[in-house]
């Protein structure tokens, strides 16, 4: 609980310190942007969690959500936008739900992809500064997902331009790079990643099982952004 | 000289089908732990020449010496050189092998009935599937129908290498597996539900000159020999044909319910009916069922009085009947043993095709509803393909024929292991500790052949410490606390909710992480 805390006070230190920073750049004023998390569903008799060094701890009951700060007029640019994925036919459900503001934790909102190594890539049809993404995977059990990296890029084919959010892949096991991100625990929490306004038309989410099965899922992807000028 | 091979030559294009869907990526479903075990033991045998039966676990040895042809063929200089390919080739030959044996029955069953059970073998998802799993089932099936095929031939022509041949086949189902009982007493009370069949409907009923004794004797000492030479493991093992009998005790106690792999009468019946896990695919060996029980009636209605009797087709109904209710009544359960039954099954449902479409009045009606059939047939084999060639089903536990098994992660553990060995100095010689309660860290062994010096502990020992050590979730605070900050841990998974911990000394960890980010694209 105590752990929990201090990592929300530094997350909303970290984004403080970016506002005033701004502010006295005389770049736009930051205001938190309108995220709307999904209730809190207890996970039915959970067994107690050994953390490893690779493992963050998960937000207490009482832990404020996340928070993160952008300029005004920031919103979720991905929303009904196109979806493919390294699955091009889903275990369950169908790659628009990524993307379909869905997500609760319940059957029928989240999409299955297969096991192993595999990705989703959000079309954000034109360059978006983006200041952040949000990400929830499936949550009925206590789960971490393995080798999660966001990655944002300039083209379709995640050649030209490609930049690293998010990865704790800690053993390279997908040969995306070291991450130097933990890994953590599936809550309505979700994972909001925040980035400085990077310009860029693809989002691309990498998994590679979850520490309950093989299998791969997403719920709901989000991407706070505004067009990039 | 056409007609006569065209039905031949049908069955072998329907085996060269089943093929299709058992050979290929044979090593693409990790191994379940009973599988691994099974090979350990047939390691064993290849590299020591050593085999004795356990009356008490692992069933008989026709697996594993049937396995030594494919491992001295596969080049392979020790069982760690062997791959999981070589094993479960054995359970493919077997499971093709069932097809091959339907010319024996053809005039019993009809051509026509005979080529659409062997096209429903084929495809039929539970038979592809455990044709690629190293058990004991297939060569099971395999020698039970090879005893009802043979003996049928003989009662055909009274020929003394038929009888020779269903009483080594016997033998041989004896040698595989304790559950042989089953059959053998689903085989006699067929036996006597089609005289009384008979009897019932008036139609005479002939002993004299059926069977002859000598045949007998010689047809009985020849399942005795063979079944010796095998329990005694060549004659290393004066124990073992005694063990094979006393092994009854050990498995009618077991049997008798309260395990963890007891499951309802209607367990068999309801995983071939329809299987559907949440909002995953439905799974359905439905037509098989439909069929089988339009075959079970049309082998059991009165023929005309000109007509030849259906004899082994009645005794075929009576016999699936018996064996599968036998295995419906004993709580133990595991869905492999399915394919017993399973088979008599397809063999029926062969027979109750042809009935449906004999039934059918008008050709262009018989030609829809042969359409139909094929149709599902379609289906039946998508599902086949999907259990055992789709990656993202062959180990997930919404597909009903998958029970206990190993999760793909596991397999991280033996290459984390090979990761770790190019690091240290003594290589694939270093030391790996397994501590793991009752034994549950199969198929670790098999995966960690390689390995030479691989020791196991039901718990923690005093000295706990090793390059790498692997061990039970419950152990963690235990090992945790004595191996301090020397180790990194990772969590892998062993099967479904149940997974395992990886201590990785932190030298060797540091050095591994060197190498990564070496090896990590630079942006």
């Amino acid at each position: 609980m105590h752990r929990a805390r201090l990592l929300a006070a530094a997350i909303l230190a970290c984004a403080a310190s970016e506002s005033w920073a701004g502010e006295a750049k005389g770049e736009q004023k930051l205001v938190p942007v309108k995220i709307e998390f999904p209730k809190p569903v207890p996970i039915p008799s959970p067994k107690p969690v050994t953390l490893k060094e690779h493992q963050e701890a998960p937000p207490g009951e009482n832990s404020p959500l996340p928070q993160l700060l952008a300029p005004e007029g920031v919103t979720n640019v991905a929303l009904k936008k196109p979806v493919t994925s390294s699955d091009e036919s889903p275990i369950i459900g169908e790659l628009a739900q990524v993307t379909d503001g869905d997500k609760r934790r319940i059957e029928g909102s989240y999409v299955e992809l297969g096991p192993g190594k595999q990705w989703v890539q959000i079309d954000l049809k034109g360059k978006h500064a983006i200041y952040g993404v949000g990400l929830w995977h499936y949550r009925t059990a206590i789960r971490f997902y393995h080798d999660v990296v966001v990655q944002v890029a300039d083209d379709a084919d995640f050649i030209e331009n490609v930049r690293t959010l998010f990865n704790n892949d800690y053993d390279n096991s997908s040969g995306l790079g070291l991450g130097k991100d933990r890994e953590y625990m599936e809550t309505h929490h979700g994972r909001i990643i925040a980035c400085k306004g990077m310009v860029a038309g693809h989002v691309r989410l990498y998994s590679r099982g979850n520490t309950e099965d093989d299998m791969n899922h997403y719920a709901e992807v989000e991407v706070y952004a505004t067009p990039a000028k | 000289m056409t007609r006569r091979f065209a039905p031949l030559a049908l069955l072998f294009a329907v085996a060269a089908g089943a093929l299709a869907l058992r050979l290929p990526r044979l090593a693409l479903r990790p191994l379940h732990g009973d599988e691994a075990v099974e090979a350990f033991k047939t390691g064993q045998l290849y590299d020591t020449g050593f085999y004795r039966y356990d009356p008490h676990e692992y069933h008989g040895p026709t697996l594993h010496y049937a396995t030594l042809p494919f491992l001295w063929l596969s080049g392979a200089g020790s069982f760690a050189d062997s791959s999981e390919v070589t094993f479960r080739l054995v359970d493919v030959a077997f499971g093709v092998g069932l097809i091959l044996l339907l010319p024996l029955v053809a005039d019993g069953l009809g051509w026509p009935a005979a080529l659409v059970a062997a096209a429903l073998t084929a495809i039929s998802p539970a038979m592809a599937f455990y044709s690629r799993y190293y058990i004991h089932e297939p060569l099971l099936v395999f020698f039970t129908f090879a005893a009802i095929a043979t003996a049928w031939r003989y009662t055909r022509c009274g020929k003394l290498i038929w009888a020779i041949l269903a009483a080594a086949s016997l033998a041989l189902m004896h040698a595989t597996k304790e559950t042989c009982v089953l059959a053998f007493a689903a085989m006699s009370l067929a036996l006597a539900a089609k005289l009384g069949w008979r009897k019932v409907w008036g139609e005479p009923v002939q002993f004299r000159g059926f069977i002859r004794p000598r045949h007998v004797a010689i047809a009985a000492a020849v399942a005795i020999a063979l079944s010796v030479v095998l329990f005694s493991s060549f004659f290393t093992n004066w124990r073992g044909p005694l063990d094979s009998i006393l092994t009854y005790g050990n498995y009618l106690r077991r049997s008798g319910g309260a395990g963890m792999h007891d499951h309802p009468w209607h367990y068999y019946l309801g995983t071939l009916a329809y299987a559907r896990y949440g909002r995953g695919v439905w799974w359905s060996e439905g037509l098989i069922l439909a069929l089988a029980a339009i075959g079970f009636v049309a082998a059991l209605w009165p023929s005309r009085p000109d007509a030849p009797k259906p004899i082994l087709l009645r005794f075929l109904a009576f016999y699936t009947l018996f064996l599968t209710s036998l295995y419906a009544a004993v709580p133990y359960k595991t869905p492999w043993c399915m394919l017993s039954f399973l088979h008599g099954m397809i063999l029926l449902a062969g027979v109750g095709a042809v009935a449906l479409i004999r039934l059918v009045p008008t050709h262009l009606l018989k030609g829809v509803a042969a359409l139909l059939l094929a149709a599902g047939g379609w289906q039946l084999a998508g599902q086949a393909w999907r259990a055992t060639l789709d990656r993202r089903w062959v180990a997930d536990t919404r597909n009903p024929l998958v029970y206990a098994h190993t999760v793909f992660d596991l397999l991280e553990v033996p290459h984390r292991a090979e990761q770790i060995a190019e690091l240290h100095p003594q290589g694939r010689q270093m030391v790996i500790k397994i501590i793991c309660a009752e034994q549950d860290y199969w198929p670790l062994p098999f995966y960690l052949r390689g390995f030479p010096n691989v020791g196991y502990w039901n718990s923690p020992p005093p000295d706990p410490e090793a390059p790498l050590i692997i061990a039970s979730t419950q152990f963690a605070e235990q090992l945790e606390e004595r191996l301090g900050d020397r180790y990194f841990v990772e969590t892998r998974g062993l099967r479904p909710a149940v997974r395992l911990n990886v201590f990785i000394r932190k030298d060797l960890w540091d050095a591994f992480l060197a190498r990564q980010a070496a090896l990590s694209p630079q942006p």
